[in-house]
């Protein structure tokens, strides 16, 4: 069965709330089939590790939950990047991903921190006499709006066939969806860390949101790659000469 | 060995390869200058390593074991497994190479 990137099942519905049955338990089978994973490999790790507790596992910065998480993103960024190669009309979806998942495994291992020595996420410190300039303007230059256009391009190609996708029902925008979701809850999380508890005087309830923010980091990054996992299966076994020389999608915008 | 068709499996081997393969590498010192923690872009060159691991492994045992056998069959399809070996192989060996640097600066 061909599977085209971004899919275009035939089923003539629209949007996550009107899905088809089908294609409703596509993205949610791959988030429980994710939460399911997750909570597996977290028993192995507790199991295999000797660590003395939950804490270990779960909270700690290098810990399995944040070794895993950053073991998948980096899967997921080589995997795009060869799709990509191999699957040459759909390249800048390709490369767009393998950039968003690069970002997402180097937060993981904190490369934030230690790629500078001061923290890239905080925006006052680009304008922090502290750090020298040439190195606030080489992380601005080089980091910050590469990023900036990939993503716009992404979005932007993401968005042309946003109304193609919907009339049709196409299953990746309910991913995307679920995706987005997830990964508003993890941003929540985080947040809710650094100001929501001690502002409601909560500071006892870090050490669970903490591990539910890694956990669900975690969730993210294996939900990305089974939602991915179709088109990197059509991307690498496919018939080459069709794959490197046709747009599956028809007429690309 | 339908396993080799599905992401589980293959995410399985990674957390494996990442809970049990890899060393323990002091990437992050807080105390440091940044340009000593040449460990924190080894460890990233070790993840890079294994995600082209795991993609020459699942090319060649989908061609070993016959998954989607006719499909499979194509000169690019061996070329990508072997090449991501390589590319493997070269990022470990760049881990290997940062990770020297390193602990020579600290």
């Amino acid at each position: 069965m061909r599977i085209e990137f971004p899919r275009v099942p035939s089923q003539n519905t629209f949007l996550f709330w009107a899905l088809g049955e089908r294609h409703t338990q596509v993205f949610w089978g791959n988030l429980v089939g994710a939460l399911v994973f997750c909570v597996t490999m977290i028993v192995l790790a507790k199991w295999s590790t000797n660590l003395p507790g939950w804490r270990e596992v779960i909270v700690s910065e290098n810990g399995p939950v944040e070794r895993m998480s950053a073991g998948v993103w980096f899967m997921a960024m080589v995997w795009c990047f060869a799709a990509g190669w191999r699957h040459f009309p759909h390249r800048i979806e390709w490369f767009g991903l393998t950039t968003v998942c690069l970002l997402f495994g180097l937060r993981e291992l904190d490369a934030h921190v230690w790629v500078t020595g001061w923290n890239l996420d905080k925006l006052a410190n680009y304008w922090n006499s502290r750090f020298p300039l040439w190195e606030r303007l080489l992380v601005v230059g080089f980091m910050i709006i590469p990023t900036v256009a990939v993503g716009a391009v992404l979005c932007y190609r993401m968005w042309l066939r946003l109304g193609r996708g919907g009339s049709s029902c196409a299953p990746w925008i309910g991913q995307m969806m679920v995706g987005g979701i997830l990964l508003g809850f993890c941003l929540l999380l985080d947040k809710a860390n650094a100001y929501g508890l001690p502002l409601f005087g909560l500071e006892a309830a870090q050490l669970f949101f903490m591990g539910m923010e890694e956990f669900g980091e975690y969730v993210l990054a294996v939900y990305t790659v089974s939602a991915l996992w179709p088109y990197w299966q059509e991307a690498f076994l496919s018939n080459d000469t069709r794959s490197r020389n046709e747009g599956t999608l028809g007429a690309e915008p | 060995m339908d396993w080799m068709k599905s992401w589980p499996g293959w995410i399985f081997v990674v957390s494996s390869g990442v809970l049990w393969g890899l060393p323990s590498v002091p990437y992050y010192h807080a105390d440091l200058p940044y340009i000593h923690d040449l460990g924190g872009l080894a460890l990233v060159a070790w993840y890079i390593g294994l995600g082209f691991l795991s993609l020459g492994l699942y090319i060649i045992a989908s061609v070993c074991l016959r998954v989607n056998v006719v499909r499979v069959k194509s000169l690019h399809t061996i070329f990508l497994g072997g090449g991501a070996f390589i590319l493997a192989g070269l990022f470990w060996w760049l881990y290997l190479l940062l990770l020297g640097m390193s602990v020579r600066l600290v």
